[in-house]
């Protein structure tokens, strides 16, 4: 991840000078969108970002998993990570009510009137402020960008928009990741398919030619060989195809227990 | 800092895991990676680059009234010919770096298909291989890069290929399309498209294994079962390996004009024996 400003530093303050370091960084963070990217980096980057543009103090993102519950998976430093631990155990926080009530929680401040449990120890921290904007998809929150601040409330419509921008690239980052892993994990079980098919019917081969019988035979004893050893066929017909199995420990091992059935797990197969 | 999201359903599937069609990610780089590359050894048409493609029309057209459940890869092979206006569409899947199943529209490109392979070379084979389109629009010109392929396939009323990589995140095969006539650019950013619809289709296809292959898929590999078979035979009987023997079984078939299936079919049922 090429980062020219460092964590820590803050965005420039005159308002032509901001709105170039906004445009530089929503470039910045699409130009890392379209290749090749690590998801925790940009959104790593994408906090540090946020931290810089409000000169807030800490920036954390949370996503809701496939249980449903949040989860942290970025943090501008290691006290924005407990916090937001401590909020998600105990599940009260402005991040539980942006992901309840889909709207944003902004210039709010911490108050144990609104929450009893967080707002006390996030004061304790030093925070004055919080500010959660959701992650949004298809009028669903996936999940929430949350922001501590030092200071009482001063974010403004624009800040606001802008780190609802922010926010929406983490949802589009979160989601491309996760057609990604999939397309890539649909793509190995196709091919391990395919393969293990292939194994099968060499091994077939192999025996049949070994023991001067048909395919089918050599079918059964690979069977009754893999049901016998509760191992997968194809796990089998591999080890057959490289010579690491050998035609009479098959037979053996089919013959084995002698309880092999012929249910026709692999019926299509010919 | 934690670093796992342990939530990994892709949005384009139903929560009961079915596919919906309308849904696939055309535009996603997941269904495509390689959007940018730059379509090599084309005649006539060199440093045409792919533009980004929205193919959600093709795919309606393509995939109207089919059941993502139960429609074969050999009918949407037949929708892809009918849909380019093609003489026949072919696609490999890979396994083991090989074709290890072939779908084909029809016999033609059943034909097509198997010749690269029993040759091994060919556009097909060409567009896995250095992973990139491969355009010949004058089959006829490429006799210099396909030796044996092209003059068989001229003879076959064959004047122009185009085949396209298909990538699942990464390489899993292609998508061949055999015309009797010249096409223009339009026609190939058609068949571009329908490249990118089936690569869709492949994500669409559930598959956990041996038992569990799609029903598409397994259809579809089990046309080299017995050539598989075969393999395993020949290899035993001329100790030799699994590769070898493949490729006997290929010489063979090239050598006598056979077909591939038959020299399979003939070693299994032990009507022909190498020795």
């Amino acid at each position: 991840m090429s980062g020219e400003r460092a964590a820590g530093t803050s965005a420039p303050q005159d308002p032509t000078s901001r709105e170039r370091w906004v445009v530089d960084t929503l470039v910045q963070l699409a130009n890392t969108l379209v290749s090749d990217f690590d998801l925790f980096d940009l959104l790593s980057l994408l906090s540090a970002r946020c931290v810089e543009f409000l000169q807030a103090s800490e920036a954390g993102l949370l996503v809701a998993g496939e249980d449903a519950r949040l989860h942290v998976v970025a943090s501008s430093s290691e006290q924005m990570h407990s916090l937001e631990l401590f909020e998600l155990q105990s599940a009260e926080g402005p991040c539980f009510d942006v992901y309840t009530r889909r709207e944003p929680v902004l210039n709010e401040p911490l108050a144990d009137t609104r929450w009893p449990l967080f707002a006390p120890k996030a004061r304790a921290a030093g925070f004055q402020t919080v500010h959660a904007l959701p992650m949004r998809h298809n009028h669903e929150v996936i999940g929430v960008l949350n922001i501590l601040d030092h200071r009482a409330p001063v974010l403004s419509g624009y800040d606001a928009a802008v780190t609802q921008a922010l926010a929406d690239i983490a949802t589009f980052a979160l989601l491309q990741h996760r057609a990604l892993r999939h397309a890539t994990a649909l793509a190995e079980q196709l091919q391990g398919a395919l393969q293990t098919r292939i194994a099968v019917e060499q091994a077939k081969g192999m025996l049949s030619a070994r023991l001067q019988g048909d395919v089918g035979t050599a079918f059964d004893l690979l069977r009754r060989y893999s049901r016998n050893r509760n191992e997968r066929i194809g796990d089998v017909a591999r080890r057959v195809v490289e010579h690491r199995l050998s035609t009479a420990e098959i037979v053996a091992g089919a013959d084995g227990r002698g309880t092999a059935q012929t249910t026709a797990s692999h019926g299509d197969t010919k | 800092m934690p670093v796992a999201i342990p939530y990994d359903r892709p949005i384009w599937y139903e929560p009961q895991g079915t596919a919906r069609w309308d849904l696939l990610p055309f535009r996603a780089s997941a269904c495509d990676a390689n959007t940018d590359h730059v379509a090599i050894g084309s005649d006539g048409d060199a440093g045409h680059e792919p533009v980004q493609l929205d193919a959600g029309d093709v795919s309606r057209e393509l995939l109207a009234g089919l059941d993502p459940g139960c429609a074969s890869l050999e009918e949407i092979c037949a929708r892809c010919a009918t849909c380019a206006e093609v003489t026949a569409v072919g696609l490999q899947l890979l396994a083991n770096g090989d074709a290890g199943a072939v779908v084909a529209s029809d016999a033609a490109a059943t034909a097509l298909e198997e010749l690269q392979f029993v040759l091994g070379e060919g556009p097909s084979r060409d567009a896995v291989t250095a992973d990139t389109e491969v355009l010949a629009s004058d089959l006829a010109r490429r006799v210099e890069q396909w030796p044996r392929f092209a003059p068989d396939a001229v003879a076959m009323g064959i004047r122009a290929v185009f085949a396209f990589p298909l990538r699942v995140a990464r390489r899993a095969g292609s998508l061949t399309f055999y015309c009797a006539e010249p096409r223009a650019r339009d026609d190939i950013d058609r068949m571009r498209r329908l490249a990118r619809v089936m690569t869709a289709v492949l994500l669409s296809l559930p598959t956990d294994g041996f038992d569990r292959l799609a029903p598409a898929v397994r259809q579809a590999a089990s046309t080299r079962d017995l050539l598989h078979q075969a393999a395993g035979i020949v290899s035993v009987t001329l100790d030799c390996s699994i590769d070898d023997a493949l490729a006997r079984l290929r010489a063979h078939a090239y050598g006598s004009g056979e077909r591939l299936g038959d020299v399979a079919q003939a070693a299994v049922s032990h009507r022909l024996r190498f020795d």
